[in-house]
C-alpha cells in the first residue's frame, strides 16, 4: 500500500496548509523569544555598568515543610531589572546593590522581602499562601499554574478526597469530581472498574473514554484503577478545549491527569498505612424457593401449551415440600451453596521519602488483597475462590546533576495476581442463577459402599447435561497475572543562563512493558445421580453418570497471553517570565512521540501486531496583564497512523480569555466579601483519532480464507472438497478522518468571605462532527459489511460546578464541606438515517444513550383482547392474554417499528452530584460523603440467557438443562390464569421468554436514579505529645465504610449495576485502618 | 553581542531540528504493511479465484438447516412438539406455519438475512464482483474462465429466482454497485414479474454453452452448475413463470404497483408460458437422459440373509432416491454443503428403534410427520384412498389387528393393533413413513424380515421418554433415514450422510407432464411421464389404476382431473423433501390446502384405543397475503422506492 500513498510535499494541499501554519507559528514563537532576549540582555548590561557597590547574596529557598522550591523569583525591589530565580536545587545567587530590598516571590506562596546590607548567605522559607486565589492546579504536561491564571476548565481534587476503603480508584470518582459521570457496574475484585466519562458522553462514536495520563504517560483505565491513592500528588481533570488542546487528537473526551509524589529534602519520612476491610453485597438478590420454582415451571409450560409436558409431578412437589429425602427430592439454593455473604480485604502501604541536596526520593510500596465471595470445597486441594492481590512499587528519585540540571528517575511496577474459579466471578454468579434447583444436590456424600471415591461426587441428572454450577466452579481454578513495568527518565534543564531568563527545556523518555496471561487448570467433574437406598447400611448409593468423560486429574487450559511494549518520548521548550510586574508571558512548545506494539493472542492478526503510533507537536502561548486580563492560544498538531496519509495530521487550535474582576481597582470596596471573582471563556477544537474498533480503517479488510463463507463440493462417502470463501469485512474509504470536537466553555470562579467559601461553575457546549457511523444502504446492494463514513454529528452541553466551604471555628474545631454537581446532556444533531414516515422515529435531538422502545399499556386481559387489539406480531410465539399490550402510537392497527418512541431518560445519568462534610475536633475527625445520580433510566433485561454475548436476563426458566432462577419479585406478582392481574409486574409465564414480551418497552423501564451514602469515616489522631514519645510523627486510627446506605426507587438489585443485575454484586465495605508516620 | 550570536545559533539549530523531525514523523506513522489483504488478491491467482467462486455458491439455501427451511416446516407435512422446546429464534420456519409472519421483521428474511434467512443479495453481489474481475486472473485458461463465469451467471440468475419465488417482484441487480455511489442512487424499484423471469431465463440460456456438460469428477465437482443442472434449473424456473401465482394472477397481487403506478404482476394468463416451460423441460430431460441420468433403483446388497420382498424393493427404490447419493443417477443438482448428517437424520428418525441406542442425543426424533401428510399417500391400488372403491376410507381410523401376509409382513407387525389407515397403502407410504405398528428396514438387519418394529405409544420402543426430544404425531420420516445407518450398544449411532438432491429427474418428468397437460390436456406423453415415476414404486399406470379402482375412473381424461392427479403425484413423490410448500404457493392452492387443522395421534397414551384418538395440534391458517413474503420495515425505510406486498 505504501506505493499508493507515498509521502511527498506536493501531495495533499490540505496538510501542506496546516504544516505552514505550524511553521509560521514556530517562527513567530522563536522571533518573539529572540526580541525579548535582546532587550533583556541589553538592559542587564546597562545595569551592571551603573552598579557602584554590590554585595553577593546566595542561599536556599524552601517551603515551610522543607521542600526545595525552584523557580522562585528573586528580585531587587528598587530595581526590578536585577533579578534571578532559584535553580532546580532551590539555590540562588545574586549580586545586588547594598541596602536594596530583595523580594522572593512564587506562585502559591506569600512573597517575602529582606533588606540586604552585606554579602550574606541566607536561607529563605516560603510560607504557602493561605489565600485561596493563590491555589495552584496542575495543567497539561504537568505544568503547575496559579489557579487565578488558569483560563481553561481545569479542576483539581485533593487526593485525600479520593481515598475510600476500596481497592479501585475509579470507584471513588462518582460525585467527587465535578464533570465526571461515573457508574460502577460490578463488584468483582479485579473486574470492578467503574465506567466514567468526562462531561458525559460527547459522541456516539467508538471512543467515549477520556485520555488518562499518569506522570505524562498515557495509561489504561485499569492502570488508573490500581494506583494507590497515597502515591498521588495531584489529580486534575482537564475538561475543555483550551485545557486539553495540547493533547490535540487525543483529548476530545477530556483528560485525567495524575502526578505522583516526589521526595522532599530532609530526613526520611516513613509513612505506613494498613487497612482491614469486611465487604458484603449492598443488596442480596431474592430468589423464589424451589417449590415455587417447580410450580411456576409447570405453569409456564401448561399456560402456553395445554398439551405440553410438565416436568414436575405433584408427588415430587409434595415430597420436596416435606423435605425428608433431600437426596432424591433435593431443593437447592444455588446462591447459598456457592457464595458467602461476607469476605475480607487487606491493604498495606509503606512509603519512605526524603533526600538531600544531591537527590530526593520517594519510594512507596502497596499491597492489597481482595477475596471474593465464593465458597470452596474441602475435597479439593486448591482454592477456587476469587483472590485478587495487587502489588505496587513506585520509586521517584530526583537527582540534581548541576545547579540547572535535574534528572528524575521514576520506576513503577504494578503486579496483579488473580486466582479464581475456572469461570470468572461474574460468570459464577450467572451460573448459580441458571441451575435447576430440584433435580440434584450440588455434591453427594459417598456412602460406605462408595467410600473409596476420592473425588467430589457432583450431582447431575439424566445424561449429565445439566448445569451444576457447583461443579463448574469447584472443578478447578484459573490464574491471571498482569504486570506493568515502567521506567521513566526526565531531564529538566534551566536555560535561563544559556539562552534567556525564564527559558527551560525538559525531555522525558518512558518505557513500559505490560504482560498479561491467563490459564486455568480443571478436571472434568464426575457426575452422580442417586441410584437407590441401601437399607442395610442406611445410606444412599449413587450411580456414576459419566465414567468415561470424568477425570480426577487436573487438565491445563491455556488462556490469553498478551504482551505490549510502549515507547514514549517528549521534548518541551518552555518560557515563563513576568515583565515589569504586569506583563506575564509564558510559551511552551512540545513534541511527543508514542509507539505501542503488542502481541495479542486472542486475535493475533497481522494488523493487531503492528505498532500504534502517534506524533504530536503542540504549543501554548499565554499572556497575562496585571493579574487582571489573561489570554491564551493553544494548539495541537497531531499525527496518527490510523488514517490515510492525506488525513494523517490534524490541527486543533483553541483560545481563551479570562478576566479577574476582583483584581480591578473598582472592585476594591467589596473585596472583603467577594475576594475573588473571575470569568473565563474558551473556545477551540479537539480531535479523536480512535474512531473505530478496527485499525487501518481507511483500507479494505478482506478475509481471504473464511470457512463459513465458502462452499463444499463433492459427496459424502465419495469425497468432499471444501473451499473457504472470501469475505469483505470492510470496504476501503480513504476519506476517513478525525472525529472533531468544537468546545466552548464559560466559567466563573467565585471566592467569598476571604476564601472560606469558593464556587466554580462551568457551562459548556460541545459539538462533535465527523463521527463514524454506518451508512443507510439497502440490503439489496448485497454488501457483506456495513459502509462506514464520517458523517455523524453530536452535540452536548452541560454544567459542572463545585462548591467548597472551610471554617475553622477555633484552634480545635473545624468544618469543611464540599459539593459537586454535574449535568451533562447530549443529542444527535446529524445521523444518517432513513426517511422516516413519522418524525418521532428520528434519532435527531436524542441522547446517544437514550432508549427507544414501545409504550406498554398493560397486560392483555385474555386471548380475545389480543384478537381485537392492533396486531402485535414480533415473529415469535403467538401472543396470548397476559402478554404485554403495546400502544399503537401511529394508530395504523399494527404494532411495529413505527410505534417506537424515545422512552425514559438516558441509561447514562445526565445528573451526577455529591456532597460531603468533614469536621474535626482536636484529634477526632469525622466525615461523610453522599453521591447520587439522577435523570437516568434502567431497563430490566427480560430474556433468559443469551449465550452469544453471555448476558443474563431475568426471565425465568429457558434452556431446560440450565434454567434461570425465578426472582422472588416475579413470583410474588405475575399474571396467571387464576389471577389475571393485568398490571402484574411479570407477564404470562413461559418456558422461553416470549418475543412479544422481550421487546424494549416501558414495561421494563425503571427509574435508575439513586442517592447513596458513599462514605463515612471516623478517625482519631493520637496526641502529638504521646506519639512523639514513641518516635511517631503522626498516628491515626480510623474506621470507615462505603456504600452504607442507598435510597432508590428500584429495589431488585443495586441500581448502579444498571439493567443487568444478576452478576457479581456491588460491595458494601467496612474498614478499619491505621496510618502512622515516622 | 557574542551571546546574542550564540543564542541565535542555538535557536536556529533547535528550529531546524524541530522542522526536520516533522518530515521524518510522517514516515514514522506510515506503518501499514505492503501486503495487507485487499480484494485484488482474490483475483491474482486461480486458487483464490476458486475461493471466490465458492463464495458465489455460498448464498444457496442450506436445505438441511431444518429450522430455517420453509419447505419442511412451514407447510403441512411436518410439525414439532412444543413451542417450549422449539423457539421462534431457532425454528422460525415452524413459527411461520403458526401464523406469526409479520411485516416489521419477517421470518425467514432472505432479503436482509434475518430470522433464519440468509441475505441472498450478498450472493448476487458476490457473483457480480466475481464476473467483473474473473477475466483478469492470470493463471487460468480461457475455457476455465468462461466456465466459472457461466456458473456465476447461472447462480446470479438462480438467486434472483429464489427471491422472486419468495417476494414476487424484486429489483434486478445485474451490476455491482460501488460502495462510494451517491446515497439514493441505489434505491431501485421492484421490477415487473415478467421482466425478472425474462432476465433470469436469458441469463441462464446465455451461460449454458460455457458450462461443463456433466460432472466427471464426483469428489471435486458435484454441486457445481453443469449444463445438465442449468437446463433443469431453467426448466424449473419457467414452470414457476407459467404457474398461476405468476401467470394470470387475479388475486390481491394483481393490485401491486410500484411507486410510479406500474403494475408488477401481469394479470393476463398467457398459455405461451407453458409452451416455453414445456420446451425447456423437453430439452432438459433429453439432455439429462443422454448423460445417463435415470430414475434410481435400489441395488440389492449381496450380504442379505434372505431375498428381499418385492415391496421392500419398491420401498427402497423410493427411499434411496432421496437419501442415498452413491450410484444414484437421478439427481441433476445436489446441495453438497448442507449434508444430512447424524444430527439431521436423527431428528427425522424414530429414536431408540433398535432398543440399544437408548439415549443418543442425536436421535432426537422430533420432526413429526403430520397425519395430514400420511393420508395423502395412495392406496395399494395407486389411487387416493378417498377415491379407491376398495379402500374402506370412512373406517380408516378403526382399529384392527394386522393379519400378516407375504406382501405386508416386512412393512407391518403381525397381530399388531393399529388403524386401518396403515394397511393396504402404496409402497411409497411404507418407504416414507415410520409409524406405530410399522417396521423399519435397515441394512444392519441383514434381512427385511428382521426389520425393526416401531411402537409409538407411550411405553413403546420409540415413544416419548425425554421431555423435549419426542415425536408429537406418532409418525417419522423414514425417507430421511439412510438405511445404511448403524446403531448399537452404548448409545452408538453412526449415520451415513447424504447431500440434498435439489432437482431429481423425477421432478422434471412430473414438471413436463404438468406443462404438457396445461398446454394441450391429457395425452399419452403425459401418462407416460407420470407412469415412469409410478412404475419405480410398483404402481400401475395412471389410466389403468383410475379406470380399475377409482370412484372417478375418467379423472385422468380431463385436463382438470389430470392436473389434480399430477398435483397429488408430486405431493407423494416429493413428500417431506421441501417441495410441496412451494408447489402450493405457485399453484395458488395454499389458501385451500393450508387452512387446515394439523393432526397427530395422542402420543401420551399407552394403549391402542386411547393412542388412536385424532389429536388436533394446531389450526393452521393461510391468508391470501401469505403467498408473498413481506419486505422488512427497515429495508423499506432504507429504500423508499420499495413498495410492500399487499396485505402486510
Amino acid at each position: 500500500m505504501k506505493e499508493l500513498y507515498p509521502y511527498s510535499w506536493n501531495h495533499g494541499l490540505n496538510r501542506l496548509h496546516k504544516k505552514n501554519i505550524l511553521k509560521l507559528s514556530l517562527v513567530f514563537l522563536f522571533s518573539l523569544l529572540w526580541s525579548i532576549q535582546n532587550s533583556t540582555a541589553d538592559s542587564v548590561k546597562n545595569t551592571l555598568l551603573q552598579m557602584q557597590q554590590e554585595v553577593e547574596v546566595s542561599g536556599l529557598v524552601t517551603d515551610t515543610s522543607g521542600t526545595i522550591l525552584s523557580g522562585v523569583t528573586v528580585l531587587v525591589l528598587e530595581k526590578p531589572s536585577i533579578a534571578t530565580s532559584t535553580d532546580l536545587n532551590g539555590r540562588f545567587i545574586i549580586k545586588v546593590p547594598v541596602n536594596s530590598t530583595l523580594k522572593f516571590s512564587m506562585v502559591g506562596y506569600s512573597a517575602q522581602e529582606f533588606k540586604i546590607s552585606a554579602t550574606m548567605k541566607m536561607d529563605v522559607s516560603m510560607e504557602p499562601s493561605s489565600n485561596a486565589i493563590e491555589e495552584t492546579v496542575v495543567t497539561a504536561f504537568g505544568q503547575r499554574q496559579r489557579k487565578q491564571d488558569v483560563i481553561g476548565s481545569v479542576t483539581s481534587i485533593n487526593p485525600k478526597d479520593l481515598r475510600a476503603p476500596v481497592s479501585n480508584l475509579t470507584n471513588a470518582l462518582q460525585g467527587r469530581v465535578a464533570g465526571i459521570v461515573s457508574m460502577q457496574r460490578s463488584g468483582e475484585p479485579g473486574a470492578d472498574n467503574a465506567d466514567f466519562f468526562i462531561r458525559g458522553i460527547g459522541t456516539f462514536g467508538v471512543n467515549q473514554k477520556p485520555l488518562i495520563l499518569i506522570d505524562n504517560m498515557e495509561v489504561s483505565a485499569d492502570d488508573l484503577a490500581r494506583i494507590p491513592v497515597d502515591d498521588i500528588e495531584n489529580f486534575s481533570v482537564l475538561r475543555d478545549a483550551t485545557a486539553a488542546a495540547v493533547y490535540g487528537s487525543r483529548g476530545a473526551n477530556g483528560v485525567i491527569l495524575v502526578t505522583t509524589k516526589i521526595g522532599k529534602e530532609g530526613p526520611p519520612n516513613i509513612n505506613f498505612r494498613t487497612e482491614y476491610r469486611i465487604s458484603t453485597p449492598t443488596r442480596t438478590l431474592e430468589i423464589a424457593d424451589p417449590l415455587t420454582w417447580m410450580e411456576m415451571n409447570n405453569e409456564a409450560i401448561r399456560t402456553r401449551d395445554p398439551l405440553g409436558i410438565t416436568q414436575y409431578s405433584q408427588e415430587k412437589i409434595e415430597k420436596t415440600r416435606e423435605g425428608l429425602d433431600p437426596i432424591n427430592f433435593p431443593a437447592v439454593n444455588w446462591l447459598d451453596e456457592l457464595t458467602k455473604t461476607t469476605t475480607s480485604t487487606q491493604n498495606y502501604n509503606l512509603s519512605i521519602a526524603g533526600g538531600g541536596q544531591v537527590a530526593t526520593y520517594n519510594v512507596s510500596g502497596n499491597f492489597s488483597k481482595d477475596d471474593g465471595l465464593l465458597k470452596i470445597n474441602p475435597l479439593n486441594n486448591f482454592n477456587s475462590n476469587v483472590n485478587f492481590d495487587v502489588y505496587n512499587l513506585r520509586s521517584n528519585v530526583n537527582i540534581n546533576i548541576t545547579k540547572n540540571t535535574q534528572l528524575m528517575v521514576r520506576t513503577v511496577a504494578n503486579l496483579q495476581n488473580y486466582n479464581g474459579p475456572p469461570v470468572s466471578g461474574e460468570d459464577a454468579y450467572k451460573l448459580a442463577l441458571r441451575a435447576n434447583p430440584v433435580l440434584f444436590q450440588p455434591v453427594y456424600q459417598p456412602g460406605p459402599s462408595q467410600s473409596y471415591i476420592n473425588h467430589p461426587m457432583f450431582g447431575n441428572f439424566n445424561l449429565g447435561e445439566y448445569n451444576n454450577p457447583y461443579a463448574q466452579i469447584m472443578k478447578g481454578y484459573s490464574e491471571k497475572r498482569r504486570s506493568n513495568l515502567q521506567i521513566q527518565l526526565e531531564l529538566k534543564q534551566d536555560l535561563s543562563q544559556l539562552l534567556t531568563e525564564g527559558m527551560n527545556y525538559r525531555a522525558l523518555v518512558n518505557l513500559t512493558r505490560n504482560s498479561y496471561f491467563t490459564q486455568s487448570r480443571a478436571y472434568n467433574p464426575f457426575y452422580y445421580t442417586p441410584s437407590g437406598y441401601d437399607s442395610e447400611a442406611g445410606t444412599n448409593s449413587f450411580y456414576l453418570i459419566n465414567p468415561e468423560s470424568g477425570s480426577e486429574y487436573l487438565d491445563f487450559v491455556p488462556g490469553v497471553r498478551d504482551q505490549s511494549a510502549i515507547f514514549y518520548m517528549e521534548n518541551q521548550l518552555g518560557f515563563n517570565r513576568t515583565f515589569n510586574e504586569k506583563h506575564s508571558i509564558s510559551a511552551m512548545m512540545i513534541n511527543t512521540i508514542r509507539s505501542n506494539i503488542s502481541t495479542p493472542t486472542d486475535s493475533p492478526t497481522l494488523i493487531n501486531t503492528l505498532p500504534f503510533r502517534n506524533v504530536s507537536f503542540s504549543g501554548n502561548f499565554t499572556y497575562g496583564y496585571d493579574n487582571r486580563y489573561h489570554a491564551q492560544f493553544t494548539f495541537g498538531y497531531n499525527g496518527s497512523e490510523r488514517f490515510d496519509s492525506n488525513f494523517r495530521w490534524g490541527f486543533f487550535p483553541s483560545f481563551g480569555l479570562a478576566w479577574n474582576v476582583s483584581n480591578e481597582a473598582f472592585f476594591e470596596p467589596i473585596q472583603p466579601i467577594v475576594n475573588n471573582l473571575k470569568f473565563r471563556f474558551t473556545h477551540g477544537t479537539l480531535g479523536n483519532d480512535n474512531i473505530s474498533d478496527t485499525r487501518f480503517f481507511y483500507l479494505s479488510d478482506v478475509d481471504l480464507e473464511n470457512s463459513s463463507w465458502g462452499y463444499q463440493f463433492g459427496l459424502p462417502n465419495a469425497g468432499q472438497y471444501s473451499l473457504p470463501g472470501i469475505l469483505i469485512n470492510r470496504y476501503a474509504n480513504a476519506n476517513v478522518q478525525w472525529e472533531r470536537s468544537t468546545q466552548t466553555n464559560l466559567g466563573i470562579d467565585l471566592g467569598l468571605f476571604n476564601g472560606s467559601l469558593t464556587f466554580t461553575g462551568d457551562f459548556y457546549q460541545q459539538s462533535r462532527d465527523n463521527i463514524v457511523q454506518s451508512r443507510n444502504i439497502p440490503s439489496s446492494n448485497g454488501y457483506t459489511a456495513s459502509v462506514l463514513a464520517n458523517v455523524g454529528k453530536y452535540k452536548s452541553r452541560g454544567f459542572d460546578s463545585e462548591l467548597t466551604y472551610f471554617k475553622s471555628v477555633n484552634q480545635d474545631l473545624w468544618f469543611q464541606g464540599r459539593g459537586t454537581f454535574t449535568f451533562a446532556q447530549g443529542e444527535y444533531t446529524f445521523y444518517e438515517e432513513p426517511t422516516y414516515q413519522y418524525e418521532y422515529l428520528s434519532r435527531i435531538g436524542l441522547s446517544s444513550s437514550q432508549t427507544r422502545g414501545y409504550v406498554a399499556e398493560r397486560l392483555f386481559i385474555d386471548d380475545n383482547e389480543v384478537y381485537n387489539s392492533p396486531s402485535q406480531n414480533f415473529g415469535g410465539e403467538p401472543v396470548r392474554g397476559g402478554d404485554i399490550k403495546y400502544l399503537d402510537v401511529n394508530r395504523d392497527g399494527v404494532i411495529n417499528g413505527d410505534d417506537l418512541l424515545p422512552i425514559g431518560h438516558p441509561t447514562t445519568p445526565e445528573l451526577t452530584w455529591g456532597f460531603g462534610l468533614s469536621t474535626g475536633y482536636k484529634g477526632l475527625d469525622f466525615s461523610f460523603f453522599f453521591s447520587g445520580v439522577g435523570r437516568t433510566s434502567l431497563f430490566i433485561n427480560p430474556i433468559n440467557y443469551n449465550s452469544d454475548n453471555n448476558t443474563m436476563g431475568t426471565a425465568p426458566f429457558g434452556n431446560p438443562s440450565s434454567p434461570n432462577a425465578v426472582l422472588q419479585a416475579w413470583a410474588d406478582n405475575y399474571w396467571s390464569e387464576e389471577n389475571k392481574n393485568i398490571y402484574a409486574i411479570w407477564p404470562r409465564l413461559s418456558q422461553n421468554a416470549v418475543t412479544n414480551n422481550t421487546q424494549t418497552s416501558t414495561y421494563w423501564m425503571r427509574d435508575g436514579s439513586f442517592i447513596r451514602l458513599r462514605q463515612v469515616e471516623l478517625g482519631y489522631t493520637l496526641n502529638k505529645n504521646f506519639t512523639e514519645r514513641y518516635k511517631f510523627k503522626n498516628f491515626r486510627i480510623y474506621a470507615s465504610a462505603t456504600n452504607l446506605l442507598t435510597w432508590s426507587r428500584f429495589k431488585l438489585w443495586d441500581p448502579e449495576k444498571g439493567g443487568n443485575g444478576l452478576g457479581y454484586p456491588i460491595q458494601r465495605v467496612f474498614n478499619i485502618g491505621i496510618n502512622a508516620s515516622l | 553581542m557574542k551571546t546574542k550570536i550564540k543564542n541565535a545559533k542555538n535557536l536556529f539549530i533547535t528550529g531546524v531540528l524541530i522542522i526536520s523531525t516533522l518530515n521524518s514523523c510522517d514516515k514514522y506513522l506510515d506503518i501499514v504493511p505492503d501486503n495487507a489483504p485487499v480484494i485484488d488478491q482474490a483475483f491474482n491467482m486461480r486458487t483464490m479465484a476458486e475461493r471466490y467462486l465458492a463464495t458465489c455458491y455460498n448464498a444457496l439455501p442450506a436445505n438441511f438447516t431444518l429450522g430455517s427451511n420453509p419447505g419442511l416446516l412451514s407447510g403441512d407435512e411436518f410439525w414439532l412438539n412444543s413451542v417450549n422446546n422449539y423457539s421462534a429464534g431457532n425454528y422460525p420456519a415452524w413459527h411461520l406455519a403458526m401464523g406469526t409472519q409479520n411485516g416489521d421483521s419477517p421470518l425467514i428474511n432472505n432479503w436482509d438475512g434475518n430470522n433464519g434467512g440468509k441475505n441472498i443479495w450478498q450472493g448476487i453481489s458476490n457473483c457480480n464482483i466475481f464476473l467483473n474481475r474473473i477475466q483478469g486472473v492470470p493463471d487460468m485458461t480461457e475455457t476455465e474462465i468462461k466456465q466459472w463465469a457461466a456458473e456465476a451467471r447461472v447462480l446470479k440468475a438462480y438467486y434472483h429466482f429464489l427471491l422472486l419465488r419468495q417476494y414476487g417482484p424484486i429489483p434486478i441487480m445485474d451490476e455491482y454497485i460501488p460502495v462510494d455511489a451517491e446515497p439514493g442512487s441505489y434505491n431501485f424499484s421492484r421490477m415487473p414479474v415478467d421482466e425478472i423471469f425474462n432476465y433470469i431465463g436469458t441469463t441462464i440460456t446465455e451461460a449454458i454453452p460455457d458450462l461443463i456438460e456433466d460432472i466427471t469428477n464426483i469428489q471435486q465437482e458435484t454441486g457445481r452448475i453443469t449444463q445438465v443442472a442449468a437446463k433443469a434449473i431453467k426448466a424449473e424456473i419457467l414452470i414457476f413463470a407459467a404457474s398461476p401465482l405468476f401467470n394470470g394472477n387475479q388475486g390481491i397481487e394483481a393490485n401491486l404497483k410500484d411507486k410510479q403506478g406500474k403494475a408488477l404482476f401481469n394479470s393476463t394468463f398467457d398459455l405461451q408460458k407453458w409452451k416455453t416451460a414445456a420446451d425447456a423441460l423437453s430439452e432438459a430431460i433429453s439432455f439429462a437422459e443422454s448423460h445417463n441420468k435415470k430414475l434410481h433403483t435400489w441395488k440389492i446388497p449381496g450380504n442379505l440373509s434372505t431375498e428381499p420382498h418385492e415391496s421392500t424393493i419398491f420401498q427402497m427404490n423410493y427411499r434411496e432416491a432421496f437419501s442415498e447419493n452413491i450410484d444414484n443417477q437421478e439427481s441433476l443438482w445436489y446441495d453438497t454443503r448442507s449434508i444430512a448428517n447424524g444430527t439431521v437424520q436423527g431428528l427425522f428418525s424414530p429414536p431408540r428403534y433398535d432398543g440399544q441406542s437408548n439415549n443418543h442425543t442425536n436421535l432426537a426424533g422430533s420432526m413429526s410427520v403430520t397425519l395430514n401428510a400420511v393420508e395423502r399417500f395412495y392406496s395399494k391400488n395407486g389411487v387416493p384412498i378417498e377415491e379407491d372403491i376398495e379402500y374402506p376410507y370412512s373406517k380408516r381410523y378403526e382399529l384392527i389387528s394386522v393379519v400378516s401376509d407375504e406382501n405386508n409382513k416386512t412393512s407391518l407387525q403381525a397381530g399388531y393393533r393399529t388403524v386401518r389407515l396403515h394397511l393396504d397403502r402404496e409402497p411409497r407410504f411404507y418407504g416414507a413413513v415410520a409409524f406405530d405398528g410399522g417396521r423399519m428396514f435397515m441394512l444392519i438387519n441383514t434381512s427385511d424380515e428382521k426389520a425393526y418394529n416401531i411402537n409409538y405409544k407411550l411405553n413403546g420402543n420409540v415413544g416419548k421418554v425425554d421431555p423435549t426430544r419426542y415425536n408429537i404425531t406418532g409418525y417419522a420420516s423414514k425417507k430421511h433415514v439412510n438405511y445404511q445407518n448403524t446403531t448399537g450398544a452404548n448409545n452408538a449411532f453412526t449415520a451415513r450422510s447424504y447431500a440434498y438432491p435439489i432437482i431429481r429427474l423425477a421432478n422434471l418428468y412430473l414438471y413436463y407432464a404438468e406443462a404438457l397437460n396445461e398446454l394441450q390436456g391429457p395425452s399419452e406423453e403425459v401418462y407416460r411421464l407420470i407412469d415412469l415415476v409410478r412404475e419405480r414404486s410398483g404402481l400401475k399406470g395412471v389410466k389403468e389404476s383410475w379406470a380399475n379402482y377409482s370412484s372417478n375412473p375418467s379423472k385422468p381424461n380431463t385436463k382438470e382431473g389430470l392436473r389434480a392427479i399430477i398435483k397429488s403425484e408430486r405431493s407423494i413423490e416429493f413428500a417431506f423433501e421441501g417441495k410441496r410448500f412451494w408447489d402450493l404457493l405457485r399453484w395458488k392452492d395454499a389458501v385451500s390446502e393450508l387452512n387446515t387443522t394439523i393432526y397427530g395421534w395422542d402420543i401420551n397414551q399407552s394403549d391402542a384405543n386411547s393412542f388412536y384418538r385424532l389429536t388436533p395440534l394446531f389450526n393452521r391458517t393461510f391468508a391470501e397475503r401469505e403467498y408473498l413474503w413481506p419486505i422488512s420495515l427497515n429495508e423499506r425505510r432504507r429504500n423508499p422506492e420499495l413498495v410492500q406486498n399487499i396485505g402486510w
